[in-house]
């Protein structure tokens, strides 16, 4: 049967068994307007970041080339693969560049053999923070690389803290995703893991080993 | 329609105490273990309420109804609507059987000529502790010697009625009993009615854990308020040599507050 | 090799049933287990208000996704199509098999790697692929260390779960090169991480399931801890989720309660450490990800469900596994017991459909219909109300069965229909019935000592000596 056909098939037969359709469920009223501050929401993100065994660090924008640095060298982070979308902050690559060596990836692709084989640790930007679960949001794009989150070792990810919402529901509605999604978006809370072997939780089961969130207050 | 994994108390709890009430005694008790509904028959007359017992009763139908039967099961449940004619409370001294009453009469006589009278007869069923409790406020002094026990509550009894936190505020109630709290004590005893005879293999291996955490608590006794499941634990118990005092909740109550019971001198 | 495991007698079932009852390794291994998963549910939902109001939400958001099934699935095809992910439908698993057989071979792909994904196993896609010459690694750690000892996943949630820690150490000695014996948990994971980075990196293809899809979006959402989601859809150049028909919301608002419900009922997680989602390919001037996507939408039986008003609740499942987690029976025996795809609570309501009722009925009757699963059924499948209803249709009599279910009838036994019409003859006359008990109570001394099933745990049941009634002092 050809693939037209099967599909067919298939809808004719949901069809023939649908009944009058059910009101569509308001999901959205069930998230409520959280009336915590901003800073106690951000603290609360933290917290659960921490507790599901995610390294928190803050800085002020200034010293975040600093900041990187005491990370990168206390993790000896030799080769670190650096997002685009940080490319353009020449000071903060001036900071790094003192001290590490960097994988700039600015090709068409992505260089897989090094992330999989050298690189010490991937270093992006947050589209945004999550306080009800302790998540990080990643948005995928032209200087935005998916691979950078996942394949080395420890993943180093940039939070401003103005970008921390309470819910995914919240951020789905304010930033209205409905009308478009990115290529991908990952949500991200802990390191990769897993509980696979009796129960017993390890870390660093595929993806990074580590999970550093580098929190940066804006003012 | 039943909705699992809520709170299926009785909603239409009167703060009026019934002067009457219909006694349902299930096939079960009527047959194997007729202590237990004397015993709470004489628990509900000692509280002042007229019992009525239809001697036209047989069975709720469950056992065909789980077992894939509806036709039967309807044909056996039929006679029983019929057998309430006032608008007392009807009592059974067993949470399963109420649960089938209550909560599956009106999905089973649904688009039948009996659909209103099986709403009305499911509206009026009261499982017996929850009764005691919410209709009857019962309270009377523990008269026994200290001991301890252990408690099972059927899944139909959890699930379908509200006996679960009236069975156990009644043994709290009592001052010389302790409740010890088995392990995994919200499992099911593996009895299900039929399953325990299709598949003794896999209803073997629950039972056996239950009466193991059962024994584990080194009580007196174990109190249920279904015969189903007591005769399921207490049948294994004996079985593998390890004999468990399984006693129906009404005859516990009525034992430990001073009342006759109508044991035959046996477990 | 794996064996295909469509069908699977009765008589086997409870065979294979009582071998794990009667082990006492693997009992406490389930039942360590299962308290586990258990507690940390438990722990995800200190507030039962707002867990029941949760679930009601679920409920209702999978209810009212289906009343517009068809609708949705040509709006997603619609989105997804825009997007650049190219659909395809399958009827049967052949058809899905051969579909993601046609996408291997226009690559000339060699190498599969595979996230997550039970729908991949009810087709039996390694099976497949490995007859056409081409190579499938499970890369979930749970199912990569099933596929290594040959054997099938008995959870949905975690595969392995039947092993211990020490067999699987044993096993990876034993099955890959170069390793040698270690039974720490970290060092085990270390060595799975490193077999399989090297296979990521150089497969075809990546394989995913699909935990829900958007509509109105054209999204894939994938939850997963490992990563190993994450890289199967995201390192290969091609990547093609395989996932049924029924995992399709309408709304991008409807994915945060069913993920939360999702994540806190399987694992007792808040969340878990990825959600993917994917809504295209690579992008032109985008520096990774899958040059192509494609999604592979299954029926197999699932249309069968849907025509049921009663049994198209079976279709709300989001397979969070919570429902074989607290199952007393799942508890005993294990998933690979079921023989089914689908174990537990889940599989004997869904298995039905996708296999026959006449290979999968004994499941049905195999509950004390306990409702432990419907309880913690984040969306309310009323599961034990499902379990009596293809009882009934198991034992209808096959000439009156109807078309409702595949197999309907076939448990039907004219011994079994008489011993019914005499049970229920006997129990709707009043008189009959006092006659019958009256005989059993009297002539209790002819009860039979020996019960059938009953007596193999319990002593015999024996009537008493005076009935009930006739012990009611009545004027």
């Amino acid at each position: 049967m050809s693939q037209q056909a099967i599909r067919q098939r298939i809808l004719e037969k949901l069809r023939a068994a649908q009944a009058a359709p059910l009101a569509c469920p308001d999901a959205e009223v069930f998230y409520k307007e959280s009336m915590e501050d901003q800073p106690t929401r951000v603290e609360r993100l933290m917290l659960h970041m921490k507790n599901a065994m995610a390294e928190v660090h803050r800085s002020s924008a200034a010293d975040l080339g600093s900041c990187l640095n005491r990370i990168c060298s206390d993790k000896q982070v030799q080769l670190l693969a650096v997002a685009p979308e940080l490319l353009s902050d020449s000071a903060l690559c001036e900071h790094l560049s003192q001290q590490l060596q960097m994988l700039p990836v600015t090709q068409c692709h992505v260089d897989q053999e090094a992330l999989f084989n050298t690189v010490d640790a991937g270093l992006t930007l947050t589209h945004g923070g999550i306080a009800e679960t302790g998540t990080l949001v990643l948005w995928s794009g032209d200087e935005s690389p998916r691979m950078l989150s996942l394949v080395p070792p420890v993943h180093i990810a940039i939070l401003h803290a103005s970008c921390v919402v309470e819910s995914l529901m919240d951020m789905m509605i304010r930033e209205k995703w409905s009308t478009g999604l990115p290529t991908n978006v990952v949500l991200i809370s802990s390191p990769s893991k897993t509980a696979d072997i009796q129960q017993t939780l390890a870390y660093g089961a595929h993806g990074p080993k580590q999970l550093v969130v580098v929190l940066v207050e804006d003012r | 329609m039943k909705k699992y994994g809520v709170d299926n108390v009785m909603a239409n709890a009167s703060n009026q105490k019934p002067q009457d009430v219909y006694f349902f005694c299930t096939c079960l008790v009527d047959l194997f273990v007729p202590e237990a509904g004397l015993d709470a028959v004489a628990l509900l007359e000692r509280e002042g309420v007229r019992v009525h017992f239809p001697e036209d009763q047989t069975c709720c139908g469950q056992p065909a109804y789980t077992s894939g039967q509806p036709e039967e099961a309807l044909a056996v449940a039929r006679q029983q609507l019929d057998l309430f004619p006032e608008p007392w409370p009807i009592v059974l001294p067993s949470g399963s059987c109420a649960g089938m009453m209550r909560h599956h009469y009106p999905t089973m006589f649904k688009g039948t000529a009996d659909a209103a009278k099986a709403e009305a007869v499911a509206g009026r069923v009261w499982e017996l502790s929850e009764f005691l409790v919410r209709s009857l406020n019962f309270n009377r002094p523990d008269c026994g010697q200290s001991c301890s026990v252990a408690l099972h509550t059927s899944c139909s009894a959890r699930r379908e009625t509200g006996a679960l936190s009236a069975t156990r505020s009644l043994i709290q109630g009592l001052e010389g009993v302790s409740l010890k709290v088995q392990e995994h004590e919200s499992e099911c005893c593996g009895f299900g009615g039929m399953f325990s005879v299709r598949h003794p293999e896999i209803s073997g291996g629950i039972v056996r854990d239950k009466v193991a955490s059962i024994a584990a608590c080194e009580t007196d006794a174990l109190i249920t308020g279904d015969c189903g499941c007591m005769l399921n634990i207490t049948g294994h118990a004996a079985k593998i040599g390890r004999p468990l005092n399984g006693k129906h909740l009404a005859t516990f109550l009525l034992e430990r507050t001073g009342g006759k019971t109508a044991a035959e001198g046996k477990l | 090799m794996n064996q295909p495991l469509h069908f699977v007698p009765s008589d086997e079932f409870r065979q294979r049933a009582q071998a794990v009852v009667e082990n006492p390794a693997l009992q406490k291994s389930f039942r360590g287990a299962m308290d586990f998963l258990q507690n940390k549910r438990l722990a995800q939902f200190p507030d039962d208000v707002a867990l029941q109001r949760l679930r009601d939400l679920g409920e209702a958001i999978r209810q009212y996704s289906l009343s517009k099934l068809p609708d949705l699935l040509e709006t997603l095809e619609a989105k997804l199509t825009a997007n650049g992910i190219q659909v395809h439908w399958a009827e049967t698993p052949e058809d899905a098999n051969r579909i993601f057989i046609e996408i291997a071979q226009a690559q000339g792909a060699r190498a599969v790697i595979k996230g997550k994904s039970m729908v991949s196993e009810e087709v039996e896609l390694n099976h497949a692929l490995q007859a056409a010459g081409i190579e499938a690694l499970e890369s979930d750690m749970g199912e990569y260390i099933v596929q290594l000892a040959d054997e099938k996943p008995s959870h949905i949630i975690m595969p392995a779960i039947h092993k211990t820690k020490v067999e699987i150490a044993e096993l990876f000695a034993e099955r890959i090169p170069g390793v040698d014996y270690t039974d720490s948990v970290d060092e085990l994971i270390q060595i799975g991480r490193k077999v399989l980075r090297d296979k990521f990196a150089t497969a075809d293809i990546g394989v995913s399931g699909v935990n829900l899809m958007v509509a109105e979006t054209g999204t894939l959402c994938l939850v997963e801890n490992e990563g190993n989601g994450r890289m199967s859809t995201t390192v290969p150049r091609i990547h093609v989720a395989i996932t049924g028909i029924e995992k399709v919301v309408e709304k991008l608002t409807h994915v945060p309660p069913l993920l939360s419900l999702l994540t806190r009922s399987a694992t007792g997680q808040a969340i878990t450490t990825y959600v993917n989602m994917i809504s295209s390919p690579r992008k032109p001037g985008e520096l990774d990800g899958p040059d192509e996507v494609h999604l592979i939408l299954l029926d197999n039986g699932r249309t069968q469900a849907y025509a049921d008003p009663q049994l198209r609740s079976t279709l709300q499942c989001i397979r969070c596994g919570a429902c074989m987690n607290h199952c007393p029976v799942y508890t005993r025996i294990g998933g690979h017991a079921y023989g089914t795809t689908y174990p537990g609570p889940i599989g004997k309501i869904i298995s039905p459909h996708l296999l026959g009722l006449d290979s999968t009925y004994a499941l049905a009757t195999a509950s004390t219909l306990c409702g432990a699963c419907a309880e913690v059924c984040p969306v309310r499948i009323p599961i034990p109300d499902l379990l009596i209803r293809l009882r009934t249709e198991a034992y209808k009599n096959p000439a009156t069965a109807g078309e409702a279910v595949r197999g309907a009838g076939s448990a039907y036994s004219s011994v079994a229909m008489a011993l019914w019409h005499g049970w229920a003859a006997t129990y709707r006359y009043p008189t009959l019935y006092r006659l019958f008990t009256w005989c059993a109570s009297r002539l209790r001394f002819l009860t039979p000592r020996k019960q059938g099933g009953w007596t193999r745990n319990h002593v015999a049941m024996q009537p008493a000596k005076r009935r009930f009634r006739d012990r009611l002092n009545r004027p």
